[in-house]
């Protein structure tokens, strides 16, 4: 009895001491940035030093992911609990495993694939393409996309070499001459600029949305355990990114000097306009219309569309709608 | 090679000069010093007339001034923070393979049982591209240092497994005859006569190993990191800064080479006995 | 021969090994013999006739598959405190002096060295003629030297019993015989029962009281040799008429056949 009694109280004060502390301490997130850090990554360090995210009582570390696939399984796996990644690796792994991730916000709903040209490139247009040299990173997510682009314009994939090689490679590759041109993002196009510089070049771009490709692309993502876990948390670490996108639209520079304080190494001029190249991709025709963060079903098809094709996958092997969590996007 | 270029020059100037004087000894003996740097600053200086003459972008090949400018254009701080990640590392895992190598080692050659079922299990981690599962061991092993500790020690402790085992083979059959007819115990035999006769090949594979540590740092760092020269150089590259990426290149190589003149002079200073006679 | 108060004695004894392909190889058949108090035997005979196994047996490094072996009368069953042994090789310890080595199997069996023992060390150096080498390092010693460190390391403990494995073998002609006579001034000064293993007929004459001449497949006693040759013996020994006769007949006797006198 004396025992029960003692047992009692023990959970009692475990119970209070539990409260007390989730009280004061702040919860703590692992957020898993897609790739090495780059001005385009910029608004989660400007919600850091900003202090967005301690406003919501929230601690942030951030890790580095090496591409968006890496981020859905470091979360699905629980070494990461929050991250940014493309809606597509999300949308492919979920067709073809159990996968306890999914998208709470949308950051880009323009796909940011382009090919990147030296200035006065006789490709003038997708279709010139054909018998051409394209440089591409090896495990790049465009390169699956780009044969269904090609194919959806009537050229053939056959048509083009395509040579694979190591990401930082490519702009020197491009400005030697050996490539007649490199598939990249629309985020890489300040740094390929500063390296076309040095060979006298400056660059132009064909951008893949013009050319059909539509869709959702970089968004946040969190772990279904989170998720269930604690909700709020979720809510509060979505509106404080939410913010700083916002801030971040607003004010490039400032982004990336909260970059450069995290990455001391970063240049915060290229940074700047890494993420003012990115602007494009976040505020658009498509979030004038239903708002920044938002997932619409018709576009979120699409881009469920390109997945499927791209991976031949039946269109009915994931219903899209089951990949997101619209719940934590303010309205 | 340094001594037979100088006895070399010795020989062929001696009769035609019989005169030499010491100072000329003197002069030829320090030149004997010095070739090593002046071989390098050699190719460096070819290096960077190349890259001029040919006027060869950074891209392509930075020249040894825009490898040094880029170094010195960052903050040290930087260069000391990505510098003491990676090193930490290499030394994490260096330290986690020599704790596990040598007595793993000591038991595979003194059991025939435990060498017969170990052995292959260890050819075949040894035979494993570990770049290859290393995004996996990030993702068991989730963020963090020890993941990257892991990866080092799998690419560093192999050599030092086997060139233990083959040390504690090397023991004279009779001393362990001796060690028995004494009546001494296995663990004795172990401490007092296997191990000691092991420390050369110890020391050899731990000399091998520590520039493994370096590779297995940066590596892990390549898949996933935060900080230290492997993430600088992924990082400098993903924005084309080629020259920056050279910068960390050559302090890591730099790196090595100091780690393995520790690990040499710890041999010299620790076990003089195990250095061949004259390199003592 | 079989006295009942010899040092070693041998009775039937057999061995026999596994080979590693699994069949058994007789390394020893019907081995008899007494060795008596501090006699100096030597026992000879082609390679594979099971010499050393004889010796690792008395050791009591090796049970022998039948028979038994006795230590004043008392079975082997694990190695003794009263035996000694000097390998075929040195076998130093190159991180030791030679002080230490002669001190190690002390250190090693016990984890420390008295002082006593560091004396009587220190005087086995003398008796070696090793003494201004005390400090050295061994491979800053010849072959020869580090052989008498090793004799000297198999005295410490004043064993009664030498075992000796080819101990001189490995050296050449001219050191080999200078050891033979550093061996038996030893054993004259410290006198002890030594069982030494040679190919040499000449070293076996010199230096033994008899001779155990052995057959190989499977290793057997085929004659014991009473010497008989006067001591002390000195390097006229050699040129003695009997010294000649007996090595014509061990010759003969390891050979298996007659060779021409």
């Amino acid at each position: 009895m004396a025992l029960r009694l003692f047992k009692h109280s023990l959970f009692a004060l475990g119970l209070l001491a539990a409260s007390t502390t989730a009280a004061f301490a702040a919860d703590k997130i692992r957020w898993m940035n897609d790739w090495l850090p780059s001005g385009d990554k910029a608004a989660i360090y400007l919600g850091v030093e900003q202090g967005f995210f301690a406003e919501e009582g929230i601690e942030v570390e951030i890790i580095n992911g090496r591409g968006s696939s890496e981020v859905v399984t470091r979360l699905a796996a629980g070494a990461a609990d929050m991250g940014t990644g493309g809606l597509p690796a999300l949308l492919q792994a979920k067709a073809e495993q159990t996968i306890n991730v999914s998208a709470v916000m949308s950051i880009y709903s323009m796909q940011p694939d382009l090919l990147i040209l030296p200035e006065g490139s006789p490709i003038r247009s997708l279709a010139d393409v054909e018998g051409k040299t394209l440089g591409t990173a090896t495990f790049s997510a465009s390169n699956v996309i780009w044969p269904i682009l090609l194919r959806s314009n009537d050229i053939d994939p056959d048509s083009v070499n395509l040579v694979r090689m190591d990401p930082g490679a490519l702009g020197p590759m491009l400005a030697a001459g050996r490539v007649d041109g490199t598939i990249n993002w629309i985020t890489k196009i300040p740094s390929f600029a500063e390296v076309m510089q040095e060979a006298g070049k400056d660059v132009e771009v064909i951008l893949w949305s013009d050319y059909g490709l539509d869709g959702y692309g970089l968004s946040v993502l969190a772990s279904d355990r989170l998720i269930q876990r604690n909700p709020d948390l979720v809510e509060r670490a979505t509106r404080a990114y939410s913010r700083a996108l916002a801030l971040a639209v607003e004010n490039p520079r400032l982004a990336a000097e909260a970059l450069k304080a995290h990455v001391p190494e970063m240049d915060v001029e290229l940074a700047a306009a890494e993420f003012e190249a990115s602007i494009p991709l976040i505020v658009n025709d498509i979030s004038d219309a239903n708002g920044i963060g938002t997932f619409e079903p018709e576009l979120l098809a699409k881009t469920w569309e390109w997945v499927a094709r791209s991976q031949e996958l039946a269109l009915d092997a994931l219903d899209p709608t089951s990949a997101i969590d619209t719940r934590f996007i303010a309205d | 090679m340094n001594s037979q270029t100088t006895s070399a020059a010795r020989s062929s100037a001696a009769p035609l000069q019989p005169e030499l004087t010491k100072r000329k000894l003197l002069v030829l003996a320090w030149l004997d010093r010095l070739a090593p740097v002046l071989a390098a600053l050699a190719v460096i200086g070819v290096w960077e007339l190349i890259c001029r003459v040919f006027a060869l972008p950074n891209y392509l090949l930075p020249s040894p001034s825009a490898i040094v400018t880029s170094a010195f254009a960052l903050d040290p701080g930087i260069w000391l923070t990505h510098t003491w990640a990676t090193l930490r590392v290499s030394l994490g895992g260096y330290a986690l393979a020599i704790i596990i190598a040598i007595p793993l080692a000591v038991l595979l050659a003194n059991s025939r049982l435990m060498s017969r079922t170990l052995y292959p299990m260890l050819v075949v981690i040894q035979s494993t591209p570990i770049v290859g599962v290393a995004p996996i061991i990030v993702v068991l092993m989730g963020a963090g240092e020890m993941p990257r500790i892991f990866i080092t020690f799998l690419i560093t402790f192999f050599p030092i497994v086997v060139s233990t085992v083959t040390g504690l083979m090397s023991t004279p059959e009779e001393l362990k005859e001796l060690s028995r007819s004494l009546g001494a115990s296995k663990a004795r035999e172990i401490r007092n006569i296997q191990l000691p006769f092991a420390v050369p090949y110890i020391f050899s594979a731990l000399r091998i190993s520590i520039t493994l540590a370096i590779i297995g740092a940066v590596v892990a760092e390549f898949v996933a990191a935060e900080k230290g020269l492997g993430f600088f150089i992924a990082f400098s590259t993903s924005f084309l800064r080629i020259p920056q990426a050279f910068a960390a290149l050559i302090v890591l190589v730099t790196l090595s080479l100091l780690l393995f003149q520790v690990i040499a002079l710890v041999q010299r200073w620790l076990f003089p006995w195990s250095l061949p006679k004259e390199s003592r | 021969m079989l006295t009942p108060d010899a040092t070693i004695r041998f009775q039937d004894v057999e061995q026999v090994f596994m080979s590693s392909d699994g069949t058994a190889v007789q390394a020893l058949a019907n081995v008899n013999f007494s060795i008596a108090r501090h006699e100096f035997v030597a026992v000879i005979g082609p390679s594979g006739c099971g010499k050393s196994t004889l010796l690792r047996i008395i050791a009591g490094l090796v049970r022998p598959t039948r028979g038994s072996v006795q230590i004043y009368g008392l079975p082997v069953t694990e190695p003794r405190e009263e035996i000694g042994i000097v390998f075929q090789r040195p076998t130093l310890l190159p991180w030791l002096n030679i002080l230490d080595n002669v001190t190690f199997p002390m250190r090693h069996k016990y984890g420390r060295v008295t002082a006593q023992e560091t004396e009587r060390a220190r005087e086995l150096l003398a008796l070696t003629r090793l003494e201004e080498f005390a400090a050295k390092r061994p491979d800053e010693l010849s072959g020869g030297m580090q052989q008498r460190v090793g004799i000297a390391r198999a005295l410490l403990h004043d064993p009664d019993i030498l075992l000796m494995d080819e101990p001189f073998s490995a050296l050449d002609a001219l050191t080999r015989d200078e050891m033979s006579f550093e061996l038996l001034r030893i054993w004259t000064e410290k006198p002890k029962t030594v069982l030494f293993i040679t190919h040499s007929i000449p070293e076996a004459l010199l230096l033994a009281d008899r001779i155990l001449v052995m057959s190989a497949r499977p290793g057997a006693v085929r004659e014991i040799i009473d010497v008989g040759l006067p001591r002390p013996r000195t390097l006229d020994t050699l040129s003695e008429k009997r010294f000649n006769e007996l090595a014509n007949h061990i010759r003969s006797q390891v050979f298996s056949r007659p060779v021409a006198a």
